[in-house]
This record gives structure tokens, C-alpha cells and sequence, in this order.
């Protein structure tokens, strides 16, 4: 029992088990259903989101320009990857290829290959992969977007209501009517009136009793004149009236004072030459030293001097001639020589010593370069040549060549020196003008001789071709390139020997190593180291055949030895010269040698008399010695003895010509030649030296100059410079180069002097006296006293007293103006009856005699008096603005009781501050009148600081006359303003009329209309004329906008209704189109030149309210017909034809304006519209005008960059706006 | 009184019988209400997945003024091929009722990624310039919306 329920229950467990399974199974099924589910949903959801971060931007649309395919600028500006799948243009599909993928941000432009008309548009759609559809066109439209705003402008000083109605003036005036705010009386008085009895036109006047002016005169002019000094020579008093061109013309005479010329450095030209100065003073400045040089004995100018005649008459006299002179000149000794053989000696070489005891080596050169010799005559000069010049020991030997000393004798030749300039004379200086000539033979007292001459150098030189001549006791015959003289000989041919000589005219083989002196006597030897010596290699002789130098050319022998048996060096050279010279040099020496190193030098003819030995004989190794020359020369059995003399100085004369010169320069007398000559003999001191000449005398003309000619004379043929000294102020006067006249005297100053007389009227009360000169003078400096007679004191006025002028003219050749006033007692300057005198005193100081001239142009007395009237007010008036002044009207009405009278306007001019006349009347009539000024000038001068002062002046004819009055009855300055962009408004209801000046945003009431502003009246301002002309409903007025007045020209030929309208033809300037409205249909046009009106065709409509009329700048007229109808035409004035252009945008205009091919309208909406004359189209703009209009009347206006809107609403205001900022629709 | 009854054993097997009858019974009834269940949800949300899969986008639509009607291009940008089921159309200009054109007839079936065009006549006037509303239905109820301006 209890086994059948246990397997009951297994059974049950295992059907719920089955069951719980197949529960199991179920549920992940539907799980997994339910997952799917899930994410389908999710990717949905994430589809939807990222379709809201796509976003795809057209950026443009345009044409390819190769194939007018279009091609669309995409832009991706999502947040995530877009793919393009599908384009549409129109209605047609593009293929693409395949999705078009853009990643954020990035930019494609796809190429659609959709060729299309570029004159039609597109309408294009993207389609994204997500489903997005993105819209574009072509082309693309431009965004349109309003800017502009019409802004206030300004507020009007009253409010204008309906029936108010304006017009734009491009450039137009404004006019201020100004009254004096203040007033002062120059003179005169005011006897009754005020200052505003000047303001208006009416019976309350401002009069004003004259008095008398201090300020008339009169002027006198002089009638004589008496000379008292110098000439008068061209002109008389008629020259002195007037300032101009005409002079009196006074020539000064001279004052005679000194008697000493003297020599200055100023130069003065006559002619074509200039000379130096002769004055009157000593010398006033630092010294001029002038020079000259000579090295003959003729006359050399050294200079000249002038001084002007001017008609002096020269008296015969000593004139005595003062020079100043300093020499510079050879110094000179003579020369002794005493022959002691008793023979003649021809062209002897003599030796001359010179030292401290004998010469003055301060006064050569310090080379001795400047050292001359001439024979006895002192005129021959002899050739020299020095040896030794020691400037610092004093020393020095010179060899002479004399060409004849006598036997038994004495001979003088001179030494001179001295001269700085000089250098070695080439000509005569040198040992080859002084050596012997060779060949030469021995004369009967005399041989030839090789003087030894140790040079101040060496000059051992390492030259020379190898000759391999190699040995020892050895010598080797070589043909010279020339013949050698050599005493009484010349030779071809010589030996030089290893042992260091050579041996003249020798042949090869055995060289005598053993030298002696003895033996050297008796052999033909230029030995210049004659020892034991040996060429052995690499030891030789050198020649070099091409040698030459300052003493000539020759052949350089040169020895490279070393002592027997080879021992050192020694290096020596002989020099053998065409011309005879013998020199040897010396390198270095060493070593010993073992049989002889003493050598023998010198050189020998070989006769046992003709040798010179040197004075480097036996001297081992003179390593370097200065070089040895030997020059022949003739020697004296005894020597001549020579005794140098005592110095002296060659000196040199001076002289002076004396002529006379005209102005050319040409000479028209010789007075002197080479007189007051003087002979200077110390040189390098300045000496004053005197000579005297008689000077015949002699009467100059005018323009006659004196001339004095230094000269100077050296010595032949040795240089002397002359210094003549002039114009030194450290010297005194007793020293310095000059003439002296003892009795005759130059004029050391000029002056004129002369009196005029003139007469004058004494019946008035004097205020003063001034007298006034104008003058010029043909010289600086003159010094000019002009002095009035004083009757009270019977005498001229002096300095310090009044009526006395001083001056010193500077300003040649201009005239000067010189003037002085007699304030008291001006009564004392006349005489009882009038006369008067004045004196005019001139003077100048001279040193070169320079006559002046005065030229006086204007001479007046002119005596101021009260004995006249008149009366002057200056009125003040401000306020006055400089900016865009255009005109300025000064007017005043006056009356006098009196007539003959000068009325002036003056202005004060600030720049001078003076007045200046701007009108002038004269008074015929005693009844009012006005006097108007009209003045358009630069108004600088005349405001300043907003100020103007006019200056009423009014003054009798007549001296003579009694006072009068002066009526002034009103004084007003009207000054009109030029200025740009002004409206001209009517206000409604009422004739006043303003005008608002955009500029600065001001507004001016203006002089009210003759008529009403009623909603039908209008008005236009016309450029051509700057005037506005208007009318009402019967007639046409003009208001000049300069003068701030109305005038009414005419009746209308029509009467004028609503929708009335005047313009004007900007082809035809002068001519106004005038439509009367109301109904009507005729138009006609004005002619404002001719003032005629005229009919023109009617209009093929009416017009009614609201309708409005404008000119264009195609010369026709363009007219809305207004509320009734709306049309729009065009009339063409030349053609007088009116064509209907269509339908205007409005028919109730609230304003209608033009600028330049556009016509502007506005509703009574404020729409805005727009009218292209070009191309005959409207347009609107925005935004509208922010306002409705009320009524009829132009409100709106332009000039070009802004549109004007005048509400007329009751309201004051006034807006604007940016005509580019509209935007057109 | 003395009841008379069966036998123990014969008891035992009724019980057994009883109990194997009963629970096979039971196991069935659960199991086949179980997959009842199972099936019905099953399909309900692969129908909804379908629906979430299918996407259709109307690309563009060309109106023909003359015979009053329209070309659509319509593109399956969804996962599952989609069949049309009908249209709507409405003139928002002038507020015109919803006008329904039936297209199950039509059998526009649109395979995934395909663009297909199909014409529809329509009874509303079409005016140029007029905004219009689209409305295509799949059929699986899915709608489609696009608001075009007929030119």
C-alpha cells in the first residue's frame, strides 16, 4: 500500500517536472522574442536620435563654367556622419553612384552633372540616408534683411499741423539781421535819440551834433630852396610834392682836412682792375704783407694804389713817399785765391773750407743746397761741387773750379747764399762738373790727380755674374765694354787678380800675392785690397757690365776671397766709371791670412808718381767701411791758398709811378715814373724808408683817380723778394707805408646843407606841425639833421629841441621816411605871415674821398587844425558768425540839416588794426535816404570774435563851415549765410514760414508769407536762382532768400485747388511747371527769366488730391494725378507732351521727392515707395514710415542720403533716414 | 451496520490511475496553455519590431495639374521591405477634408533600399502654389507625413 502511493507520487513529481521544463523551454522563447524586440527598438530609437543631431546646409548653388552643369556646396553641420543618397533637381532624380558621405563640418561641392539654364531657377532636395530631405534653390536667394530705421531728428520750434508743407534747398542762404549793441562817439555829441532809436525804420531818431575834428591838415610843400652847401643838380621844389621817382638831387661838398694817404688792404676796382685803397687814416686793421720776388735787376710791380680825385686840385709840392719794406735777399763773400807756383792755372779744381770762424751757416740752407759761386764779375757762375757740408759742426769743404787763376796772383770769385728757395743748381753743381776731365796730361805746375773722396755710405752691393775665376795667385785679362780713361791713358783691357786688385791694361797668368807699397807705385794698379788672397770654390769674381748710378756708368767688379790659406771672407768691389771714377766698396771682411793680410789700397798709374794712396791703406778687414771715390783732378805743385771773405747782402731798390686814371681805367696823365726811389740792403727787417718826388700838381675832373705804382729791382740773377707792409694798426702812423703832402689836403668828410622856404595859412587854430622827409643817398652812413625855423627864437631847431630830425641813413639805394611832429606851440614854426624854413644838413665821413648825393623825394609841412566839423560814431555789433558768410549788408538811413557834406562807412580792419573805407557818399540833399553797403569779401578782416564795428563818419566839404546835425534814423547789418541742405517749411493755417538747416539742426523763423499756408498752397525752392517761389490759391510769390523778403510776382493763370502742385524742369532751369489741381486737368509753366506763363497740353486725366508733381533730371516732369485716379505720367517739356506711364503704387501721396534718377513717394500709410526713372519701375521700401500722414502737403524730402519726413500732424517732430539702409522689396 | 467496500489493492490502482490521469491532464492543460501564451506574445512583438524596422522616406512628389494627379518617389530606407497601403492627401490652403486613396490594390511592395514611383489620381483639386499634406500608409499601419508646396 504504502509502495503504490510512493510510486503515485514519483509519477506526479515527474509530470511536474515535464512540466516545470516545458515552462522553462517557453519562457526563454519568448525571451528571446521579447529580446529581439528590444533591440530593434533600440537601434529605432537611436536612428530617431541621431536624425536630430543630422543637419545638412545648402551652402550655395552654382553653375560649373565648363559644362553649365550644377554643382550644390553642401556643408554638414550636424553632429554626426550624413549620407547623401538621393538629389532631386526639379523633378528629375540624380543617379548617384553612391551614398555621399560628409563627416561633420566637412564641406562638398557635388558636381550633379544636371546641365541647366542659368536664367531660370531650381528648386534642389537632398535626401539623407536617415530620411531627412534638405531644400535649396538656384540660384540661391539672398537673404533679405531690413536695416534701416527712421530715426528723430529734431523738433521744430512750433508744432506743424495739417496743411503744412515744405521743399529742399541743396544750398541756399539764411539772413541775421543784426543792431548795434553798442556805440561810442569819436566825435561829436548826441543831442538826443538812443541806441535803439537805430533799430527800425521809423520817426525816433539818434542825432548827433558835429564838432570839430583835430585830426584835418593840411599840406605845404616847399616853394625856394638856398643852397648853403654843395649843388643842387637836378630837380627843384615841384620834385618833393609827391612820393615817387622825382627827386631834388643834391651833391655834398668836401671838407679838407688831412694830408697823409696811407695804404690799406680794401681793394677797389676801376676798369677791369682792381687796386689797393689809399685813405685818409693810418692803418685800421691787421697787417697785408704783399711780396714779390725777382731774380734780375728790372722794375716789378708790386702793387698799386688809387685814391679818387673827385675835382681836387693837386698843388705843386714835395710829396713824400713812406715805405714800409722788409728784404729778403742773397748774402754774399768774396773769395780770395792765391796762385803759389807762379803759373796760370786754367779751370783748377780749388778746395774751399768753410767753418765757424769763416761763415755763417745759419744764413744757408741747411743742406747748403742754396750755394752759388760766381766769378770776379759776380755775374758768372762757376760750377762747384761740395764734399762735405756739416751744418751741425760748422763745417764744410767745396770744390771750386776756377777757370783762371793767375799765376803769382790773386783771384776773387764770390760765395752767395741765403736764398730758402734755392736747391742744388744742375746746372753748374756736381763732382762730375768739377772732376778733370780724363784722359789728361800733367801741365807745367801742375798732374793729374785721383783725390780721394770717403763717402758719406757704403755701398757695397752683392751683384754680379760668377766668373769662375777659381784660384790662387791667379789673375785673368778681361776686355772692358767701354774704353777707360785713366790719367793720361785710355784702356780696353784689364786683369783682375785673385790677390784683390786689378792691374790696368794686364794680361793672365801669375798674380804677386806679396803686396808692398813700393811695389803698388810702379804698377798700373786699381788696387782696392791687394793681399794674400784666394778665389778657390766656391770663392769667385763677379762683374756686372750694366752697373750705373748717380756719378755715371761703368763696370761692378766684385771679389769673394779667402785669405792664403783659406781663411774667412772678404768681400770688396771696384766700380770703374766711363767717365774716369774710381770706387771701391766693401762687404765683409774676415779671417787671417798666413803670409799677408796687410793690404795695399790706392790707386797707381804705375810711373812711381801718379798714384794716390787711400786712406784705408794697410787697414785688415775693413768689414763695411764707408765707400772710397776717386776723382781726378789737377794738383798744384803748392797748392793755391784761399782766404774767405766778409758777408755782405746783394739788397734791391724801390720806386714809385705816379699817373692819373679815368673812370675806364684808362690813363689820362703820367705825372711820374720810378721816382722816390730807395735802395734796401738789410735783409729780413722791416725798415721804413722814405723818398720824396716833386709832384708838379694838377687839376682833376670828376671820376679822376690818382694811381701810385710800387716797383721793386733785385739783383741779376739772384733771387730777392721784396715785402711792402701795409695797412698794420700795430705799427704807428710814422711807420707805416703812406704819402705825405705838407701842404695839400683830402677831403675827410663831405656835407650838403640847404634851406628850404614854403608858406602855410594862418587864419586856422594850429593843432601841430609835421614835418616829414623822404630821401635816399648814394651812400650808407650819411648823417642827416633836418631842423624847422623857430620864430620865437629866431633860429633853426637843434638837437634835443622839437622840430629837429636825426638820422643816419643805412638804407641805400631806398628811400627812407623820416618824420616829426610839433604838439606845442606849433605857432612858433611860421612866421607872422606863414612863412616857414626848413633845413636839411647831410654830412658823411670819408676816407676814400667818396662824395655823396641826397635825393630828396618828399618834403612836406603839414599843419594839422581844428577849423573843421564833422561827426563819427562807431556802432558795435556781435553776434556775426564766419561760418558759410556770404554777404554783408551795412545800411542806415540818415538825414543832415545840412548839405556838402562826405558821408564814409568804415569797418575796422583787425589784421591792420586800422579802418578801412568801404563806402563813400556825398550829402546833396537834406532829406532822409538810406546808404546800403553791399560787401562780399573775405569777412576775416573785418569779424572778429563774432564782432563788426562800423564807423559812420560824416565830415563838411569845406573847411571853413559851421557845425551841423546828423539825423540817423536807423543802422542795421544784414548778413546773409550761405548754407547746404536747408527744408523751407509753411506752416499750416498760418503765413509763417521757416527754415530748418539740417546741418546743425536749426531752425530760423523767416519772414511770414503775404499768405495762408491752407493745405493748397506749396512751395519750391529753385537752385537756379537760390530763391523759393510758392503759391496760394490765386498767386505766385517769390522769397529771396538773401535778403529774407517776400515779393508777389504774379497772378496764377489758373487757381489753384488740391492736389496743386509747382516743379521745376532740371533741363530747363528758369522755367516752373504749375499744375492748378482741383479737379482740373491744364498744367502751364512759368518762365522766371522772362516772367511770361504759358500753356502747355492738359493733362489726359485730372487732378485731385493728394496728387503731387516733380521734376527729374531728364528734364520732364513726372505727376501722380492724385486720389481719383492714381496715374502716373511723364511730361516732356520739349516735346510738350504728357504720357501716361501706368498706375502709381499710391494714389494719396504724403510726399513725393527726387534725387538723381529715383522718385520717392509715401503714402498716407507711411508706405515708402520707390520710382527708377532708368528703368521705369517701382519698388517698396522698408520699413515704411513709422507714421500716417494727415492731410495734403509735401512731408517728404531728400537730399540725396537721407529721406525727410515732416509729420505735419500737430507734432514738432522731424525724421529721417539712411536711404541705404532701405530695403527694397 | 456494516458497510461493505472495495479492496485495497483495487483502491491503490484507482488511486494511481486517478493521480497519473490527473496529472497528465494537468501537465497537457499548463503546457499547451503555455504555448498558447507563448506564441501570442511572440508575435505581437515581432510585429511591433517589424513596424520599428520599417522606414520609408518620400523623396519627391510631382504634381500634375492637368489630370489632377500626383507622382510620388517613395525609398525604403528601412530594414524590412514594406507594402503600401493606402495615401492621404489634404489641401492645407483651403482646409479640404483628408481624401484617402487606396493602394493595397496596387500592390506597391518596396524592397529595402528601393526607390519605387507610383501615380495616384486624386478627386482634390491641385493648385499650384497650394501647401499640401501626404500621408502614406504601409500596411503594417506605419504612416508617412510630408508637407510639400505643389509647384
Amino acid at each position: 500500500m504504502i509502495r503504490k502511493r510512493g510510486e503515485a507520487t514519483i509519477i506526479a513529481l515527474v509530470l511536474l517536472a515535464l512540466f516545470i521544463i516545458s515552462l522553462i523551454a517557453t519562457l526563454l522563447i519568448v525571451n528571446s522574442a521579447i529580446n529581439t524586440y528590444m533591440e530593434t527598438s533600440k537601434k529605432v530609437f537611436r536612428n530617431i536620435e541621431e536624425k536630430r543631431g543630422e543637419d545638412l546646409t545648402i551652402l550655395d548653388t552654382y553653375l560649373d563654367d565648363a559644362d553649365s552643369t550644377l554643382i550644390i556646396k553642401v556643408k554638414n553641420s550636424g553632429d554626426i556622419y550624413l549620407g547623401i543618397i538621393s538629389i532631386w533637381i526639379n523633378n528629375t532624380n540624380i543617379q548617384l553612384n553612391s551614398t555621399i558621405y560628409l563627416s561633420p563640418e566637412e564641406v562638398k561641392n557635388i558636381d550633379t552633372g544636371y546641365q541647366i539654364n542659368q536664367s531660370k531657377e531650381y528648386i534642389v532636395e537632398i535626401v539623407s540616408e536617415r530620411g531627412r530631405i534638405y531644400y535649396g534653390k538656384y540660384p540661391m536667394p539672398k537673404p533679405q534683411v531690413i536695416t534701416g530705421r527712421w530715426e528723430h531728428l529734431s523738433y521744430s520750434p512750433v508744432i506743424f499741423p495739417p496743411g503744412s508743407t515744405a521743399t529742399y534747398a541743396d544750398e541756399t542762404y539764411y539772413v541775421n539781421k543784426y543792431h548795434p549793441f553798442n556805440y561810442s562817439i569819436i566825435n561829436g555829441s548826441i543831442t538826443s535819440g538812443s541806441l535803439e532809436s537805430l533799430y527800425y525804420d521809423d520817426d525816433n531818431y539818434m542825432i548827433l551834433k558835429s564838432a570839430p575834428l583835430s585830426g584835418t591838415y593840411k599840406n605845404y610843400y616847399p616853394s625856394a630852396y638856398n643852397i648853403l652847401a654843395g649843388s643842387v643838380i637836378a630837380g627843384d621844389t615841384s620834385s618833393l610834392r609827391i612820393s615817387d621817382d622825382v627827386y631834388l638831387v643834391i651833391e655834398s661838398s668836401p671838407i679838407l682836412t688831412e694830408s697823409k694817404l696811407y695804404a690799406h688792404s680794401e681793394s677797389y676796382v676801376i676798369g677791369s682792375s682792381e687796386y689797393y685803397m689809399y685813405k685818409t687814416v693810418s692803418g685800421d686793421g691787421p697787417p697785408l704783407v704783399l711780396n714779390y720776388n725777382t731774380t734780375d735787376d728790372e722794375w716789378h710791380q708790386i702793387a698799386s694804389f688809387i685814391y679818387p680825385l673827385n675835382g681836387l686840385n693837386l698843388q705843386s709840392e714835395t710829396w713824400n713817399f713812406y715805405y714800409r719794406v722788409k728784404l729778403k735777399s742773397l748774402y754774399y763773400k768774396p773769395i780770395v785765391i792765391n796762385e803759389e807756383t807762379g803759373k796760370d792755372l786754367v779751370n783748377y779744381q780749388v778746395k774751399i773750407v768753410l767753418n765757424s770762424s769763416n761763415f755763417n751757416f745759419e744764413h744757408a740752407k741747411r743742406d747748403g743746397s742754396d750755394i752759388r759761386f760766381m766769378d770776379s764779375d759776380q755775374n758768372t757762375l762757376l760750377d762747384y761741387w761740395i764734399e762735405r757740408w756739416d751744418y751741425d759742426s760748422r763745417e764744410a769743404i767745396i770744390w771750386v773750379k776756377v777757370p783762371f787763376i793767375p799765376g803769382g796772383s790773386s783771384k776773387v770769385i764770390y760765395l752767395y747764399y741765403g736764398d730758402p728757395n734755392a736747391s742744388y743748381d744742375p746746372n753748374h753743381y756736381g763732382i762730375e762738373k768739377v772732376m778733370e776731365p780724363l784722359p789728361a796730361t800733367d801741365g807745367d805746375n801742375y798732374m793729374i790727380y785721383y783725390q780721394e773722396w770717403i763717402m758719406p755710405d757704403n755701398k757695397f752691393q752683392l751683384i754680379g755674374t760668377s766668373m769662375g775665376w777659381h784660384g790662387d795667385d791667379y789673375q785673368w785679362r778681361y776686355q772692358l765694354p767701354f774704353n777707360f780713361p785713366y790719367y793720361s791713358s785710355t784702356y780696353n783691357y784689364v786683369a783682375i787678380a785673385s790677390n784683390g786688385y786689378i792691374e790696368v791694361d794686364g794680361d793672365s797668368g801669375r798674380s804677386d800675392w806679396g803686396s808692398t807699397e813700393r811695389k803698388f807705385r810702379v804698377r798700373k794698379y786699381v788696387s782696392p785690397y791687394w793681399a794674400d788672397l784666394m778665389t778657390d770654390p766656391p770663392r769667385d769674381i763677379y762683374i756686372d757690365t750694366t752697373y750705373s748710378d748717380e756719378y755715371g756708368s761703368g763696370i761692378y767688379i766684385r771679389w769673394n776671397t779667402t785669405y792664403y790659406y783659406l781663411s774667412g771672407d772678404q768681400n770688396f768691389a771696384v766700380v770703374l766709371y766711363r767717365n774716369g771714377l774710381i770706387r771701391f766698396d766693401y762687404g765683409y771682411f774676415s779671417g787671417q791670412s798666413i803670409r799677408d793680410d796687410t793690404p795695399v789700397i790706392g790707386v797707381s798709374y804705375g810711373d812711381n808718381k801718379h798714384y794716390t794712396l787711400s786712406s784705408y791703406n794697410g787697414k785688415t778687414n775693413p768689414s763695411y767701411n764707408n765707400s772710397l771715390l776717386y776723382w781726378p783732378r789737377k794738383k798744384a805743385d803748392i797748392e793755391p791758398s784761399v782766404t774767405v771773405g766778409e758777408e755782405s747782402v746783394s739788397g734791391g731798390y724801390i720806386s714809385v709811378d705816379i699817373s692819373i686814371l679815368d673812370s675806364t681805367g684808362e690813363v689820362v696823365d703820367v705825372i711820374g715814373s720810378k721816382v722816390a726811389s730807395v735802395f734796401i740792403n738789410k735783409s729780413d727787417t722791416w725798415v721804413t724808408l722814405s723818398g720824396s718826388f716833386d709832384f708838379p700838381g694838377y687839376s682833376s675832373s670828376e671820376e679822376e683817380y690818382l694811381v701810385v705804382k710800387y716797383y721793386v729791382r733785385g739783383v741779376s740773377g739772384a733771387s730777392t723778394r721784396f715785402y711792402l707792409d701795409i695797412d698794420d694798426y700795430n705799427i704807428s702812423q710814422s711807420e707805416q707805408t703812406r704819402i705825405e703832402l705838407p701842404s695839400q689836403e683830402f677831403p675827410s668828410g663831405y656835407i650838403f646843407n640847404i634851406e628850404f622856404e614854403g608858406s602855410s595859412n594862418r587864419a586856422w587854430i594850429w593843432n601841430n606841425i609835421t614835418i616829414t622827409l623822404e630821401s635816399h643817398y648814394n651812400f650808407n652812413g650819411v648823417e642827416v639833421n633836418m631842423s624847422l625855423y623857430n620864430y620865437n627864437l629866431n633860429r633853426y631847431s637843434q638837437e634835443g629841441e622839437k622840430g629837429f630830425i636825426s638820422f643816419t641813413y643805412n638804407n641805400s639805394p631806398e628811400d627812407i621816411v623820416e618824420s616829426e611832429i610839433v604838439l606845442s606851440n606849433p605857432e612858433y614854426y611860421r612866421d607872422s605871415d606863414g612863412s616857414w624854413k626848413i633845413k636839411i644838413i647831410g654830412y658823411r665821413d670819408t676816407v676814400f674821398n667818396e662824395k655823396f648825393r641826397a635825393y630828396i623825394d618828399y618834403l612836406v609841412y603839414r599843419v594839422s587844425f581844428i577849423n573843421k566839423y564833422g561827426s563819427v560814431i562807431d556802432l558795435y555789433f556781435h553776434d556775426l558768425s564766419l561760418n558759410n558768410f556770404y554777404s554783408l549788408i551795412t545800411a542806415s538811413k540818415i538825414k543832415y540839416n545840412c548839405t556838402n557834406l562826405f558821408l564814409n562807412y568804415k569797418v575796422f580792419n583787425y589784421p591792420t588794426s586800422d579802418w578801412s573805407l568801404i563806402s563813400s557818399w556825398t550829402i546833396d540833399s537834406m532829406n532822409e535816404r538810406s546808404y546800403n553797403k553791399t560787401l562780399t569779401n573775405d569777412f576775416s578782416n573785418i569779424v572778429y570774435d563774432g564782432m563788426l564795428i562800423l564807423r559812420i563818419n560824416s565830415t563838411l566839404v569845406s573847411d571853413d563851415a559851421s557845425p551841423f546835425k546828423e539825423y540817423i534814423d536807423a543802422s542795421i547789418i544784414y548778413a546773409a549765410y550761405r548754407v547746404s541742405g536747408v527744408i523751407y517749411v509753411g506752416r499750416g493755417n498760418t503765413s509763417e514760414t521757416y527754415a530748418y538747416i539740417i546741418s546743425n539742426n536749426t531752425w530760423k523763423r523767416l519772414s511770414d508769407a503775404p499768405f495762408i499756408w491752407d493745405g493748397i498752397a506749396r512751395l519750391l525752392y529753385i537752385s537756379y536762382n537760390r530763391m523759393v517761389y510758392a503759391f496760394n490759391e490765386s498767386r505766385l510769390y517769390m522769397y529771396n532768400t538773401t535778403s529774407d523778403v517776400w515779393v508777389s510776382i504774379d497772378s496764377l493763370p489758373g487757381s489753384a485747388g488740391h492736389g496743386a502742385s509747382i516743379s521745376y524742369s532740371r533741363t530747363y532751369e528758369d522755367i516752373i511747371i504749375y499744375i492748378p489741381g482741383g479737379g482740373s486737368s491744364s498744367a502751364y509753366i512759368y518762365n522766371i527769366t522772362s516772367g511770361v506763363w504759358s500753356d502747355i497740353q492738359n493733362i489726359p486725366e485730372a487732378v485731385s488730391s493728394y496728387g503731387m508733381a516733380i521734376g527729374a533730371d531728364d528734364g520732364c516732369i513726372y505727376l501722380i494725378t492724385g486720389r481719383d485716379s492714381g496715374g502716373f505720367y511723364r511730361y516732356n517739356i520739349t516735346s510738350n507732351e504728357w504720357i501716361r506711364i501706368g498706375i502709381s503704387p499710391t494714389s494719396e501721396l504724403g510726399g513725393m521727392t527726387y534725387y538723381e534718377g529715383f522718385i520717392y513717394i509715401s503714402d498716407l500709410d507711411g508706405g515708402l515707395y520707390r520710382y527708377t526713372v532708368s528703368n521705369d519701375t517701382w519698388n517698396g521700401l522698408l520699413p515704411s514710415i513709422p507714421v500716417k500722414s494727415e492731410g495734403e502737403g509735401v512731408r517728404l524730402l531728400t537730399d540725396g542720403s537721407y529721406l525727410y519726413y515732416l509729420r505735419f500732424d500737430y507734432t514738432a517732430d522731424v525724421l529721417r533716414i539712411d536711404i541705404q539702409s532701405l530695403t527694397v522689396y | 451496520m456494516k458497510r461493505k467496500g472495495v479492496s485495497p489493492v483495487i483502491a491503490e490502482l484507482m488511486m494511481t490511475a486517478i493521480t497519473v490521469v490527473l496529472g497528465v491532464s494537468i501537465l497537457f492543460w499548463g503546457m499547451n496553455t503555455l504555448s498558447m501564451s507563448s506564441q501570442s506574445i511572440i508575435y505581437i512583438v515581432s510585429e511591433e519590431e517589424a513596424r520599428l524596422r520599417e522606414a520609408l522616406v518620400v523623396e519627391h512628389i510631382i504634381f500634375f495639374y492637368d489630370n489632377n494627379s500626383l507622382t510620388l518617389y517613395v525609398r525604403n530606407i528601412g530594414d524590412i521591405e514594406v507594402a503600401l497601403s493606402s495615401l492621404f492627401i489634404m489641401d492645407y490652403n483651403v482646409s479640404s477634408p483628408l481624401e484617402k486613396i487606396s493602394l493595397e490594390d496596387r500592390g506597391i511592395v518596396i524592397l529595402i533600399g528601393d526607390m519605387v514611383s507610383f501615380n495616384v489620381q486624386v478627386s482634390t483639386s491641385l493648385i499650384k502654389g497650394h501647401i499640401y499634406m501626404i500621408k502614406l500608409v504601409s500596411d503594417r499601419g506605419v504612416s508617412y507625413v510630408s508637407m510639400v508646396k505643389a509647384i
